[in-house]
């Protein structure tokens, strides 16, 4: 038992004082935080690019009125055909033309957009559901069922989960926090796994597993390894929490202190919209949270105003 | 074969022999297929490992650990304390005079130093038992007399040595006893003046003053002279007696003729025993 100490103090020191080892546990939180902000970064980014697309409606029946923008997106009726649109097309100006035919109720598939360079799919996207959206309207209009009837019809169900004793909890956050967790320690396995395997490739190459295994049984000096090498990941996993956290709460109140927008931090979490205890959870007062959440009122408001 | 405790014992044999599979089977590194091995007259255990001292051929260490750091980690693996391993160490570093390197890590030592430090991890232990497989490969002259002479010591401090080699010349020095293996075969075993004396050819070597008739003179027929031929002002002789003459009435004989300024046995050195045995095998058992 002795000599099994002696070697998981070994394999674990001489990992831990590792200049690689001190590098990574500083930048995996880094890493991390830097994998939660980039999309939320890249989204505000493209956010600032309008496109501008014209739209060429061979059916103004239906398409009567500008098919509703976004914030990204913003369509802009033409009058012309769509072979001199495209002959006047301005890559400056305008970010590709759509055409409408004017089977597009009967061939949804018949509508086309031209862009210059590959389409983006965020846009395309979101072509296609106003589209989507547009044709069902009016199939309902036809049909005799007006919006207000469908807005009513339309329910949504919160399934309130607790347990026995009263206490609140959540069935999707438990998949979540399970699949994470599963997925870190497939992760870890595979990390750790792999270090166990060079530690004895190194052995073996430098050749002092010989003179090991002649003072120790091979039995010890595997479960010292392994026992040595688990415990220097569970060292950086924990510290990975909590600088994970650290960062997260600085990052979280630098935002918060310069006025961002909120919905960053929300989607940070991974949420839709911010709920009061969302808050508390980033640890924002009570005065930021008030403002956060006129801010998002506000936001709001806009949206559907738009 | 069994290695007497307090000897040093040469395990000699071609290339592929089988001497470093013995070697680790005596370390427990590997199993033997067939056989068994007693040490101190019991079956080899686990306990032992720290009872025994073991330089590989192949030498190797942690080469991104320190020195000093790298021994006492496996000297305490042979079951020393720390701080009895830590005093040992100390004494062994000033006296191979390489205090400076403890800090130093093994990839800064060149191979022979290295070797020195692999040397000082065998023997920090003071095992009974100790067993270096070519010890003297990678030293250079000053070094390799600096591990000879340790070894002689250790032997005198009732340390019983198993080496293997292929330098006879180291095997004569050292070794009181030897067992000579080919295709995991034992050919020879025993102390090496008897093993030496098992290939005598009665082949004698004679220094004497005088002509060549008053020696034939005085070897009646009971011989065949080899070589004679003058060395400055005597002449040197190499003669074969046949196994029934007395060397003491020999000397009696010569005296009477020729004067002797030496007489002595040419027994067969270890290269030649080695060679003879590997080529031509044999099954004398001193």
């Amino acid at each position: 038992m002795n000599k099994i100490l002696l070697i998981i103090q070994r394999e674990y020191l001489s990992r831990v004082k590792k200049k690689s080892f001190i590098v990574m546990t500083i930048l995996g939180p880094v890493l991390m935080a830097a994998l939660a902000l980039a999309p939320v970064m890249i989204a505000n980014y493209s956010g600032d690019n309008v496109s501008k697309i014209l739209v060429i409606d061979q059916n103004p029946d239906i398409f009567t009125s500008t098919l509703p923008g976004s914030e990204s997106v913003v369509f802009i009726n033409s009058k012309l055909s769509l072979d001199s649109a495209k002959a006047a097309f301005d890559p400056e100006k305008h970010y590709g033309i759509l055409f409408l035919p004017s089977d597009m109720m009967k061939n949804p598939g018949g509508a086309m957009l031209f862009t210059e360079k590959q389409a983006n799919l965020s846009v395309t996207t979101y072509i296609e559901s106003i589209l989507k959206k547009q044709i069902e309207n009016d199939k309902l209009k036809s049909a005799g069922i007006d919006q207000k009837t469908l807005s009513s019809i339309d329910t949504k169900v919160d399934l309130k989960t607790l347990s026995l004793k009263g206490e609140e909890n959540s069935a999707e956050l438990a998949t979540v926090v399970g699949f994470i967790c599963g997925f870190l320690i497939y992760l870890f396995i595979f990390l750790y796994g792999v270090q166990v395997m060079r530690g004895v490739i190194e052995e073996k190459s430098n050749r002092i597993v010989e003179i090991i295994i002649s003072s120790v049984k091979p039995f010890q000096l595997m479960m010292g390894k392994i026992v040595g090498i688990a415990l220097v990941g569970l060292t950086q996993f924990l510290l990975w929490i909590v600088l994970t956290l650290t960062l997260t709460t600085i990052a979280g109140k630098v935002l918060v202190d310069s006025g961002k927008d909120a919905t960053v931090i929300a989607q940070q979490m991974g949420k839709d919209k911010l709920d009061p205890k969302g808050l508390e959870e980033l640890g924002a007062n009570s005065e930021v949270k008030q403002d956060m959440i006129s801010k998002c009122l506000d936001k709001c408001q806009v949206s559907t105003s738009r | 074969m069994s290695i007497p405790e307090g000897a040093v014992f040469g395990l000699l044999g071609p290339n592929g022999a089988g001497k470093t599979s013995l070697i680790r089977i005596i370390n427990q590194i590997t199993a033997p297929d067939s056989g068994e091995v007693l040490f101190r007259n019991e079956h080899l255990h686990p306990k032992h490992t720290s009872l025994i001292g073991y330089l590989p051929e192949e030498r190797g260490l942690y080469k991104k650990m320190e020195v000093g750091e790298q021994a006492l980690y496996l000297a305490q693996l042979k079951g020393l304390s720390r701080s009895e391993a830590l005093k040992r160490l100390k004494t062994w570093f000033e006296r191979f005079e390489i205090k400076s390197w403890w800090t130093k890590k093994i990839e800064e030592l060149s191979k022979g130093m290295q070797q020195k430090v692999q040397f000082i991890i065998t023997v920090v232990h003071e095992p009974p038992l100790l067993i270096l497989d070519e010890p003297f490969t990678g030293f250079d002259p000053i070094n390799a007399n600096l591990i000879k002479d340790e070894l002689l010591r250790m032997k005198g401090n009732g340390t019983t040595i198993a080496l293997s080699t292929h330098r006879m010349e180291s095997v004569e020095e050292l070794c009181t006893h030897i067992a000579l293996i080919n295709k995991s075969k034992k050919l020879l075993e025993g102390p090496v003046r008897d093993v030496r004396r098992s290939f005598r050819s009665n082949l004698y070597e004679i220094e004497y003053e005088g002509t060549n008739i008053s020696l034939a003179n005085s070897l009646w027929g009971n011989f065949e002279l080899l070589s004679n031929e003058a060395h400055g002002d005597w002449m040197k002789a190499s003669i074969r007696i046949n196994d029934e003459v007395n060397t003491n009435a020999l000397l009696q004989g010569l005296i009477q003729n020729v004067t002797i300024h030496s007489f002595r046995e040419v027994l067969p050195s270890m290269n030649d025993i080695f060679i003879q045995s590997v080529t031509q095998p044999i099954t004398i058992e001193s």
